[in-house]
């Protein structure tokens, strides 16, 4: 039975019903006991599981996270909170120098099943410092599954998988999609990494988004459709690993692609997603790939700039009628 | 002197012709027969051959300009001028004197050749900008994307471009296989809907150029020229069994085609004012017998011509036939005199009878009908199945009457029944 829950009930509801199935399951975060987090997803876990299990740190991010990989070498599964992606500055060290690259430099005899969950993208005026979209910076880095839901759904079931991987997870949430409603089954499950969820079907062009741009390519689809024109929305949903072969099938039927990222323009996971496209079904292209990106620009605090930065949906109605030649 | 190389009249009542590649550049050096640009009539691309040895000096008519007929299209320095010119050209000839003793054979080709490997430069090829999918689609059907124009940015050829080409080159000929798989393919999801959505309305589909040409030609023909028609039967049974023998053993198997080719050759030199071009106040008879022979293409009909026919055995009428069609069909063709005589057959479309359109300025046009069984009566009520064939012959009334019309293809008719 499915019923409608909220993205940040379903994220609450994975972290959960893993802790109940796995006693080595814990949580460290920023106000994440007491008070539930900022963004609720932790709420009422600290009335049924004990303050050892969903603790609240200090504002010291490097230090609780430092703590936490440590804890999964040692054999638990932390799920470290980190409020804003802003913030992972501060962590870089402990997840690119330590976690990314413990089990390689063991040997494989020391996995590091971590999880750090944060959230990112413009909220509504948050300015410069937290509203990024940094997955890129964590793509980048062998030896990291990076994972981005857009839907209750996909948060639930990916939030499960991430706990139960032996592999560090950097698990970008968005802060607007916390509020978003979406069917979510009573029954357990569980997602796959690197299953590319086809959000919409369709076949004049092929949009690839993830995280907040997914419900806005999905906006944009609506308005195209008025149109006539049949565009396919595709999610990665885990951007480390990548499917490639659900993107590669929908490029190969629809010959035109337009990528929508959140994340700046320059050195973002769209490039990359170009150049395989590009490199794997050249033949196949109608038109050059459209990326539709954040400006090179850090967020203005200001909220009409602020929705100048980011691709809107016209920006996306554009792109498509670009490869589309129209 | 520097002598020009004109441009070619690359076909009957062409004015002007482009220039679609130049082979060679200002400085190059040249042999007889290279060929040195490509240019483009209405109808076809060209091959333009160097008439003499010699050096480029200078090229008048650029890439993708157009250029009067018999006008210079670029100017060369003959090599015979080059030669006596100065000392520095003798010890050119000096040297190749030389080089030419220490070869087995001598002579201007091989000289020429010499002088090629030591001067020729690579030059530039021009690519039309497309899609990969366009060309992945333009390689699978065999359709030359020079041909086409493209509506993307940078006259980029686009996928639609090419389901355009195939939409137009389908209509009005027979279906292939690969015309099948074509189908197949723009009736894939993503270019479906895209299809249909201009398919549910009606549409303008505009001419291509070649269509263009058809069109202001035929109209001419047919609105300019009093064409009357006449019809017979001619009785293939002895011809299709002597070509059945004669092919035991040919190494060129003989068409039917090749067989009516031989026969139209043979009535008009008989005919001779079938074998003209119609002026308004005039017929100028034609003193070769150049043949021409309609092939459809994707994108509309072409009548390449045999020349001189009158010259060829009928084995050497059917290598001439074959590789006209096979120019026609690769979009260059050689440069060739005007037809004199055009004959359209449709017979392999099944086609009993039609009435062709005179391709102008020709006197006259045939139109070939399927051979088809029928039964024949004979003495005392018996009869026989015989091979017959319909020829349409249209005319021109202004330089040709119903009597001599009647005549010729009587010609033709014994000619084809005691065929040999």
């Amino acid at each position: 039975m499915a019923r409608e829950i909220l993205y940040r009930e379903a994220l609450n509801e994975a972290l959960r019903e893993e802790m109940r199935r796995d006693p080595t399951v814990f949580l460290m975060g920023e106000g994440i006991a007491e008070r539930g987090g900022s963004y609720k997803v932790t709420v009422d876990l600290l009335k049924e599981f004990s303050p050892q299990r969903v603790i609240d740190t200090p504002i010291a991010e490097a230090s609780f996270t430092g703590a936490g990989v440590g804890a999964a070498i040692a054999g638990m599964r932390p799920v470290v909170e980190i409020l804003f992606i802003d913030f992972t500055m501060l962590i870089l060290d402990q997840i690119i120098n330590q976690a990314a690259k413990y089990k390689f430099m063991s040997g494989g005899k020391a996995p590091v099943p971590f999880v750090l969950r944060s959230q990112g993208g413009v909220g509504n005026g948050l300015a410069a410092q937290h509203s990024e979209s940094l997955e890129a910076l964590f793509y980048h880095i062998p030896g990291l599954k990076v994972v981005m839901p857009s839907t209750p759904y996909d948060a639930k079931g990916l939030l499960k998988s991430a706990i139960r991987c032996d592999e560090p997870v950097i698990f970008l949430e968005h802060k607007l999609l916390y509020m978003t409603k979406g069917d979510v089954p009573e029954a357990e499950y569980t997602i796959n990494f690197g299953q590319a969820d086809i959000k919409k079907r369709g076949k004049h062009a092929t949009i690839i988004a993830w995280s907040n741009m997914v419900p806005r390519s999905l906006d944009a689809a609506a308005k195209l459709a008025n149109e006539g024109i049949d565009v396919e929305v595709i999610d990665p949903r885990t951007l480390v690993p990548l499917d490639k072969a659900t993107i590669l099938a929908s490029v190969r039927k629809t010959e035109r692609v337009v990528i929508v990222q959140e994340a700046v323009r320059r050195g973002g996971v769209a490039s990359d997603i170009a150049s395989i496209i590009q490199a794997e079904a050249f033949d196949y292209l109608d038109a050059p790939i459209e990326i539709v990106a954040g400006l090179n620009s850090p967020v203005p605090f200001n909220l009409s700039l602020e929705s100048r930065v980011v691709p809107r949906e016209e920006d996306i109605i554009n792109a498509v009628k670009k490869v589309m030649y129209i | 002197m520097v002598t020009p190389i004109n441009m070619p009249q690359v076909g009957q009542d062409i004015e002007t012709a482009v220039v679609t590649e130049w082979k060679v550049k200002s400085g190059d050096k040249i042999k007889v027969g290279d060929v040195i640009a490509l240019v483009e009539s209405d109808k076809a691309v060209f091959e333009v051959e160097a008439y003499a040895a010699g050096t480029i000096t200078e090229i008048v008519v650029e890439e993708g300009e157009e250029g009067k007929v018999f006008e210079p299209m670029a100017y060369m320095r003959t090599e015979k001028e080059t030669l006596v010119e100065g000392e520095r050209s003798d010890e050119q000839g000096e040297g190749r004197k030389e080089e030419g003793d220490r070869r087995p054979k001598t002579g201007d080709r091989d000289k020429e050749d010499i002088e090629q490997s030591t001067f020729s430069v690579p030059h530039s090829t021009h690519r039309p900008f497309a899609s990969p999918s366009a060309r992945r689609l333009a390689r699978q059907h065999d359709i030359d994307l020079s041909t086409l124009a493209g509506s993307g940015p940078n006259g980029r050829i686009v996928k639609k471009d090419i389901l355009k080409a195939f939409e137009q080159s389908a209509i009005g000929h027979q279906p292939s296989a690969k015309d099948e798989e074509m189908k197949a393919d723009s009736r894939q999801p993503n270019t479906q809907s895209l299809q249909s959505a201009v398919e549910d309305k009606d549409h303008a589909i505009p001419f291509t150029k070649i269509r263009q040409t058809i069109a202001d030609r035929m109209t001419r023909s047919a609105t300019t020229i009093p064409h009357f028609y006449l019809c017979i039967h001619a009785d293939m049974t002895a011809a299709l069994a002597w070509r059945e023998s004669y092919n035991v053993t040919a190494v060129e198997k003989i068409s039917i085609n090749d067989m009516l080719i031989r026969a139209v050759v043979h009535s008009l030199k008989k005919f001779p004012r079938m074998n003209a071009h119609v002026e308004s106040d005039k017929l100028i008879a034609k003193k070769d017998i150049n043949i021409g022979v309609a092939v459809s293409l994707g994108e509309g009909l072409i009548v390449p011509v045999i020349p001189r026919a009158d010259a060829l055995s009928l084995d050497e009428i059917h290598v001439a036939a074959k590789n006209a069609a096979l120019q026609a069909k690769s979009g260059v063709m050689k440069i060739t005199d005007p037809g004199t005589f055009t004959i359209s057959n449709l017979g392999m479309f099944g086609v009993h009878q039609f009435t062709p359109i005179i391709n102008p300025p020709e006197a006259g046009i045939l139109g070939v009908g399927a051979v088809e069984k029928q039964f024949v009566p004979g003495p005392n009520n018996s009869f026989a199945v015989r091979e017959k064939i319909k020829l349409t012959l249209a005319c021109d009334h202004r330089a040709i009457d119903g009597a001599y019309a009647a005549e010729f293809l009587n010609s033709m008719r014994s000619f084809l029944e005691k065929f040999e």
